[in-house]
């Protein structure tokens, strides 16, 4: 039975992970890129032969080493994990805290955070885009209008009417 | 105002020279940088600028704090454009730039300057410290939409619970205190705690989720939040007051369609129909994804027709004036999914309205058309019907209308494994050839709770207790809800029931005593210890 080939993920900058074949797959990005690269495990080809040797590459353009470091640290916690299937989107799920481990993983600062999401966005890794995007959405709470831009840098592009107008016409919703 | 001013200007502040100068003493590198930057003030892409151009901020802030952040989001945006690598050098030196700043204020500024000006340089420090977190540029997590639709959605995941919902009591308030001393085995304490709260308020409040503001405050950061958020916000539209829904009325100008999963009005009582049909009763309203309708004690209003789609599941309306049987039948024929119908005290519905209810409906999981009044209008053949078509019914309320033990040997054969909640209240037809009929032959396996109270022509409680024994033995906690008078006969039951066994178990150990005596003679290990007895006592 021919040895398990080994991953090797690529960063922007060029710095090279291996790793093993379920840590990878918790990116269904990669998971899908191998699908098409490797037969299913367990149905050996025979037709491979000195190849299997060599580590398959997976690039990531998007993604910079120190990010993936992150990344990689959590999908290896999780790699034995099976998660829900995320189409079920019910309330429960919506409202549950964050899962206390991922917490103290995402106890990064903003920036990286934000990169975090972003990558496990483009990864699509959707249980820590989902951690992270709690992680987020809890920064938020509470906060009124001008410290949520202030906090998070962004740019107010409504005038002060429009401003007038969407305090007017969504009333109702204050305070609910 | 470009580099050079601002330079010139803080040079031009006699203290800050002073810092200035000092802070070209101590580090001979900052110093040469200056003269570079002085030569190409306005070149930003080269980071070797960087720490001199916070220190000429520093320097320059104490006089006028905007233009300093003007300058911070110039630096902010060609910032952004430099390599990962160079970024973290960046903030590497903006660290040591801080802690430059640090220094400066202890080793020269503090001897030279004692009270007031020491202290302007602290109040610089704290600004300092918060620019550098707001340094940044926006992330693009928050241009993405699919990444702040996510984000947004945790924001308003408790606005669900927000929901104004029925308080559900796990228990029924007792109805006397004497009910309640009963129900408590006679603990006055208990009772009375549980009486007084009965009298204070007839159900048990739960605290109420707080108010929030959380969304509505999303809603004006920028556009693209605005309408985000406002697709989350009209995801559950639930009103409590007639205010608020009056509010929303005024809002004519959402051009977006909305696309409602829930809609919850609460007991609105001044809202006209009018009101409830120019806002859902238009084109603009997508409802494949509305899936609960709720008017809660409405009494005069109704859901707009074109809010029942194939898709709706839950359907509550307790306390209607208007919903009679042509209306329910309509309802039924447009949302024939239905798992949940909830049409208490709607006292124009007869037979007519529930047997379409039956004719319609296959999935129900839950059916309550309990009622206080005119419950002889709904009788026998159409509850038959309704359970006929609806095998998954777990929860079943029938509580004041006039069925017969006829229909409790209906449910029982055809419901009786998966029903798990049964209200039979104030059923005054029931007897003794239902209830207890059906639990002696055991049916009801997954039965948890049953109330009957008031039905005051059950008299047999054996099959109730047995009951109780058997699905506790199972391992499932039952509760019976009952009336003082029930309870009474219950308890009365139970104890000559209890009475009973032990009497039988202590004729029992009796009898098997008499027999060990006998057998005795022949024992040889009890010959042997009544032996070892008399030598001990001799």
């Amino acid at each position: 039975m021919a040895v398990e080939r080994k991953i090797v993920i690529i960063t922007s900058d060029g710095e090279r992970f291996e790793v093993e074949r379920k840590v990878a797959e918790k990116s269904i990005l990669i998971k899908n890129m191998l699908k098409n690269l490797l037969p299913v495990e367990g149905e050996e080809d025979d037709d491979y032969d000195e190849d299997d040797d060599e580590p398959i590459e997976v690039p990531t353009q998007n993604v910079r080493s120190a990010v993936m470091k992150n990344i990689l640290h959590w999908c290896e916690h999780y790699k034995d994990h099976t998660f829900p299937d995320d189409e079920q989107d019910d309330d429960s799920k919506k409202s549950a805290p964050i899962d206390a481990w991922d917490k103290n993983f995402l106890n990064v600062d903003q920036e990286m955070l934000y990169e975090i999401i972003l990558a496990s966005n483009y990864l699509n890794i959707k249980p820590l885009l989902n951690s992270g995007c709690k992680v987020v959405a809890e920064m938020i709470r509470g906060k009124s209008p001008e410290e949520i831009r202030k906090t998070f840098n962004i740019v107010n592009d409504f005038t002060p009417e429009e401003e007038v107008a969407i305090r007017r016409e969504n009333e109702w919703a204050e305070d609910r | 105002m470009n580099q050079q001013q601002q330079q010139q200007q803080a040079l031009n502040n006699p203290k800050l020279r002073k810092i200035r100068v000092s802070n070209t003493n101590g580090f001979q590198q900052t110093q040469t940088q200056t003269q570079r930057q002085r030569k190409s003030s306005s070149d930003h892409t080269s980071d070797s600028h960087r720490p001199l151009k916070r220190a000429s901020s520093i320097s320059y802030r104490v006089n006028t704090p905007t233009s300093y952040i003007i300058n911070d989001n110039e630096r902010s945006s060609s910032f952004s454009s430099l390599s990962p690598s160079t970024k973290n050098m960046i903030l590497n030196r903006k660290k040591s730039s801080n802690n430059l700043a640090g220094k400066l204020k202890t080793k020269f500024i503090k001897p030279m300057f004692r009270s007031k000006s020491s202290l302007s340089i602290n109040d610089e420090k704290s600004p300092t410290t918060t620019t550098t977190t707001t340094i940044k540029k926006t992330s693009p997590i928050f241009e993405i939409p699919e990444i702040l639709n996510i984000i947004l959605r945790y924001v308003g995941h408790d606005d669900y619970k927000r929901i104004p919902i029925e308080s559900a009591p796990i228990r029924r308030p007792p109805m006397s205190y004497n009910h309640a001393v009963l129900i408590h085995d006679g603990n006055k304490q208990q009772a009375d705690q549980v009486w007084s709260r009965a009298v204070s308020n007839s159900s048990e409040h739960k605290p109420k989720e707080k108010h929030s503001s959380n969304l509505y405050n999303c809603l004006l950061v920028n556009k693209l939040w605005y309408r985000l958020t406002l697709e989350k916000l009209q995801e559950n539209i639930f009103f409590e007051s007639d205010e608020k829904l009056s509010k929303y009325n005024n809002n004519e100008n959402y051009s977006q369609r909305i696309k409602p999963n829930s809609i919850v009005m609460h007991k609105l009582k001044k809202t006209t129909q009018f009101q409830i049909d120019s806002i859902f009763n238009k084109s603009s309203i997508n409802t494949i994804n509305l899936k609960w309708l709720e008017f809660y004690i409405c009494p005069n209003l109704l859901p707009s027709f074109n809010l029942f789609s194939i898709n709706l599941e839950k359907l509550i309306i307790p306390g209607s004036k208007l919903l009679d049987d042509s209306n329910i039948s309509k309802i039924v024929q447009l949302s024939p999914n239905l798992k949940h119908i909830d049409i208490r005290a709607c006292e124009l519905i007869t037979d007519a309205g529930i047997y379409s209810i039956g004719d319609n409906c296959q999935k129900l999981e839950s059916f309550n058309c309990g009622r206080h009044l005119k419950g002889q209008l709904i009788s026998d053949i159409s509850i038959a019907k309704v359970i006929q078509n609806n095998l998954n019914l777990k929860t079943l309320g029938l509580a004041g209308c006039g069925i017969t033990d006829k229909i409790i040997w209906e449910i029982a054969v055809i419901l009786g494994d998966d029903l798990e909640r049964l209200s039979l209240n104030n059923c005054w037809k029931l007897g003794n050839s239902g209830l207890n009929l059906t639990l002696k032959n055991n049916y009801f396996k997954k039965l948890s709770v049953l109330e009957i109270r008031n039905c005051v022509n059950i008299t047999e409680m054996e099959s109730f207790v047995k009951f109780k024994k058997n699905q506790l033995q199972k391992g499932i906690l039952i509760l019976i809800e009952t009336c003082e008078l029930l309870e009474k006969r219950l308890k009365d039951f139970q104890i000559n029931h209890d009475l009973e066994i032990t009497s039988r178990i202590y004729r029992d150990v009796e009898d098997w005593l008499d027999d060990s005596l006998v057998d005795a003679v022949d024992d040889d290990n009890y010959n042997r210890f009544l032996r070892s007895r008399n030598v001990i006592a001799s």
